[in-house]
């Protein structure tokens, strides 16, 4: 079923720690919606930015992530037709990511604090993954009105952590483990993870002996 | 002779108390530019509270009455007396914005019962008794009262609160960097961001907020006291200030409208580079708009309503709009729109006529300024009426334009989906459709030189492939959501976009006997510069609301449920008026009441 909002995170652990972090905004079943908005001059009291604004802002993200400490390989793809926005990056851990990308956000952004941004969603010893999505409550977010909430239910948030060895043992239960038992999926709508952030947590247990 | 005398001494004395008696409509402050005065408030009467603070003309007052003392109450139990008017006002200057209802009060208990979070807090003078809440200030005068609201100028705020904020050394409290997201109101920073308040790395930005805020306040009093004082000592209201007002408030429709746009345009916040540069221009220009004020009636039948407006301006604006405004209708639109269009617009304005007599006008009032800018402004201005051949671009476009609805059309948009491979959650994008709905639209714009189009079109061909050149027409392939065409008619008369496939396939010159009936073309060649009807049930449920701005999302989503005609007609441009009319005819259940208050709503948000 279509949704309003796709949101597709996919991390992958090498054994020494480094990886490589995918994420995804699939906002194509939108298009209408928001072209109408980028037509706009402003909504709700606030400017609306154009096209080449939001163009430039993801840009110097980009740029500025690959001028990160221990982050490579960063690419980025957009379409502007269809409202798809990826991006992807090696890191050497986990802290060069959360780190890099905090970083990279403090440059596009002065809306996120400094303590929003630091804080560690994700953290992995080669054994254990924890990953805690942080409280969007004391985030800068604008409230979304009962409309939008409607929309939101049929969104997607979409969450795989890959591992080259084998899984153990995940805490959260509504997470899925793919066959070939090296990837955990959480999959939640945009409206459950917006209102009760910690439907995202997991603590993934990964066996380092056997390969 | 005392018998003689005593009926006259009585009939005197009636008169005398009936003429000093004070009526709500004396205690608008002369703040107010837009002022919606129900004189028959017995319609409202069976009207919940709860609905009635629901609208949108009541949303700056509103936090006070929304709290649960109105529940279940109507207009009656308030204590209202319903011989005195309901004046719902709005205006703002440079420095403030003023917003509140004034209207009769009959039982003051019964008004305490509902106006429940009100505290006595003094006199203003001998005899207007004054009660404040959080967020409003509610005054009574003998019968009347006045709930009003004063909010100083944002921007204002902003430049007293930067202005000391810098002269004391500080940095800037956002940092260096460019903000590029959107620009929250103040209010909406105050909510979402009050945890930075006791965040000690927000103790820059935390400082700047609490003196904007102590800065706010002691301004938000002090208007507040002026106004007040202004009004209750002083006497200064808008009746007394402006007779045009007095004038309109006395007619006996059921509702009035004032809108004074001299004072709208001068305190529009986005010519301040203008006001401020060019001073005596502004002043100049203050002048050419003095008189620009709109007064309308409001009548209501058993089923219609119908608005009745005089734009009034002075003679030298008259005589730009008389030349611009009074033409023959267009014949060549009429056959363009379809006689099942739910909704289409006419206007029939000649820019050619109106850029001279425009010229003749305002430059004289340009050549009055003497510095260097303004005069190398003005030598340009001259150079290019000179050089330019105005008949070749005002014959390209000549102003006039039509519009039409045409329901809305099916289209299949691409979306891209995922598709997980249960193995190892690798995933692959898959391409689906789903059908949006678009506006079916017809726009076009009076022109004599269609050449000219087809030389850009021609142009634009060879760097694009989605420009077509089809037969009679152009289409720009996939122009809408990468999904459905926009075609370009250059007709001998007319340039015409739209994405009406049925116009340009088979109605290329006109829909013929499909076309605007007969009995609606005289209606519209009876009306002046402007024609609009609109079937509400049918456009209403037919247009796609994301297509809209705000301020008309917001009329349409008050409007949805009813159904009714709306037209709107004007009449021909005098020297010092223009007058339009806009009739409601309804259907449906609700009462005259609510569709009253509807279509009151609905000028308010439009004209605020």
């Amino acid at each position: 079923m279509p949704s309003c909002i796709e949101i597709l995170d996919d991390i992958k652990f090498n054994n020494d720690g480094s990886g490589t972090f995918k994420y995804t905004v699939n906002l194509s079943s939108s298009q209408v919606k928001l072209n109408s908005i980028l037509a706009l001059d402003s909504l709700d009291g606030k400017k609306v930015p154009s096209l080449a604004e939001i163009q430039e802002k993801i840009e110097e993200f980009g740029t500025d992530l690959s001028e990160q400490e221990g982050i490579s390989n960063v690419h980025i793809d957009t379409n502007y037709t269809q409202f798809i926005f990826k991006i992807q990056c090696d890191f050497s851990n986990v802290v060069n990511l959360q780190r890099g990308i905090e970083n990279s956000l403090h440059k596009i952004t002065t809306k996120l604090n400094g303590e929003n941004l630091s804080h560690d969603w994700i953290k992995y010893d080669g054994q254990m993954m924890v990953r805690k999505v942080p409280n969007l409550e004391s985030w800068s977010i604008p409230t979304i009105k009962t409309e939008d909430s409607d929309l939101l239910k049929k969104g997607n948030y979409t969450s795989i952590t890959r591992f080259e060895n084998r899984v153990n043992y995940f805490e959260n239960a509504t997470a899925k483990l793919s066959k070939n038992e090296r990837a955990v999926m959480l999959r939640k709508s945009a409206f459950d993870v917006f209102n009760d952030h910690a439907v995202m947590d997991n603590i993934i247990y990964v066996d380092s002996t056997r390969y | 002779m005392f018998k003689l005398k005593s009926p006259l001494l009585i009939f005197a004395l009636l008169f005398c108390f009936h003429c000093n008696s004070q009526q709500s409509e004396y205690i608008v402050p002369k703040e107010a530019s837009t002022v919606f005065s129900i004189n028959n408030i017995n319609l409202l009467k069976k009207i919940s509270l709860n609905d009635l603070v629901a609208y949108d003309f009541m949303e700056e007052i509103h936090q006070e009455l929304f709290d649960g003392s109105t529940a279940g109450k109507t207009l009656k139990d308030a204590g209202l007396d319903f011989d005195q008017r309901l004046n719902i006002f709005y205006g703002k200057n440079e420095l403030l914005e003023v917003s509140g209802f004034s209207f009769g009060v009959d039982d003051k208990m019964a008004l305490f019962q509902v106006f429940d979070d009100f505290e006595a807090t003094g006199l203003i003078s001998s005899s207007a008794e004054k009660y404040s809440s959080f967020f409003n200030t509610l005054i009574i005068e003998n019968k009347t009262a006045l709930l009003i609201r004063v909010q100083p100028q944002d921007q204002f705020v902003t430049d007293i609160t930067d202005s000391i904020w810098y002269s004391r050394g500080n940095e800037n409290p956002f940092g260096n960097e460019l903000n590029f997201e959107f620009m929250d109101e103040p209010e909406v920073f105050y909510e979402d961001d009050m945890h930075k308040l006791y965040n000690s790395n927000f103790d820059l930005e935390k400082n700047y907020w609490e003196i904007r805020d102590s800065i706010l306040y002691d301004l938000q009093v002090k208007y507040l006291d002026n106004v007040l004082a202004d009004l209750f000592v002083n006497k200064n209201s808008l009746y007394s200030k402006d007779p045009r007002f007095a004038k309109q408030i006395a007619r006996n429709s059921e509702g009035i409208f004032y809108l004074d746009n001299s004072r709208n345009i001068t305190n529009e916040q986005g010519l301040w580079y203008f006001q401020t540069m060019y001073p005596i221009m502004n002043d100049d220009l203050k002048e050419l708009y003095k008189d620009n004020i709109m007064l309308g009636d409001l009548n209501i039948d058993s089923n219609e309503i119908n608005f009745k407006v005089n734009a009034n301006y002075g003679n030298e604006l008259g005589s730009i709009y008389s030349e611009m405004n009074n033409n023959k209708i267009n014949k060549k639109f009429l056959k363009y729109i379809p006689d099942n269009s739910p909704a289409y617009l006419i206007y029939n304005i000649d820019l050619k006529k109106a850029y001279d007599k425009a010229y003749d006008i305002v430059l004289p009032i340009l050549k009055s300024q003497k510095n260097m800018e303004m005069v190398m402004n003005i030598l340009a201005i001259q150079l290019l009426d000179q050089l330019v051949d105005k008949k070749s671009f005002f014959g390209a476009y000549k102003g006039g334009m039509f519009a039409s609805f045409n329901g809305v059309e099916k289209v299949k948009v691409k979306q891209i989906e995922y598709l997980y491979d249960e193995e190892n959650f690798d995933y692959s994008e898959i391409e689906t459709e789903s059908d949006e709905e678009i506006p079916v639209f017809t726009i076009g714009f009076a022109s004599q030189r269609p050449d000219l189009f087809e030389m850009i079109l021609e142009d634009l061909s060879r760097l694009s492939s989605r420009i077509k050149k089809m037969d009679g027409y152009w289409m720009v392939e996939d122009a809408i959501l990468d999904a459905t065409p926009v075609f370009l008619v250059c007709n001998k008369n007319t340039f015409i976009i739209t994405n009406n496939r049925t116009l340009v396939e088979s109605n290329l010159n006109g829909y013929g006997s499909q076309s605007l009936s007969g009995k609606k073309i005289k209606r519209i060649k009876k009306s002046g510069v402007l024609y609009a009807n609109i079937d509400l049930d049918e456009t209403l449920h037919k247009f796609p609301i994301d297509f809209l701005d705000e301020r008309q999302k917001l009329v349409f989503e008050r409007l949805k449920g009813k159904s009714g005609m709306f037209e709107l007609t004007s009449g021909e441009s005098e020297l010092d008026q223009t007058k339009y009319q806009i009739s409601y005819t309804f259907e449906g259940n609700s009462s005259s009441g609510e569709q009253f208050l509807d279509m009151i709503n609905s000028l308010y948000i439009f004209s605020k």
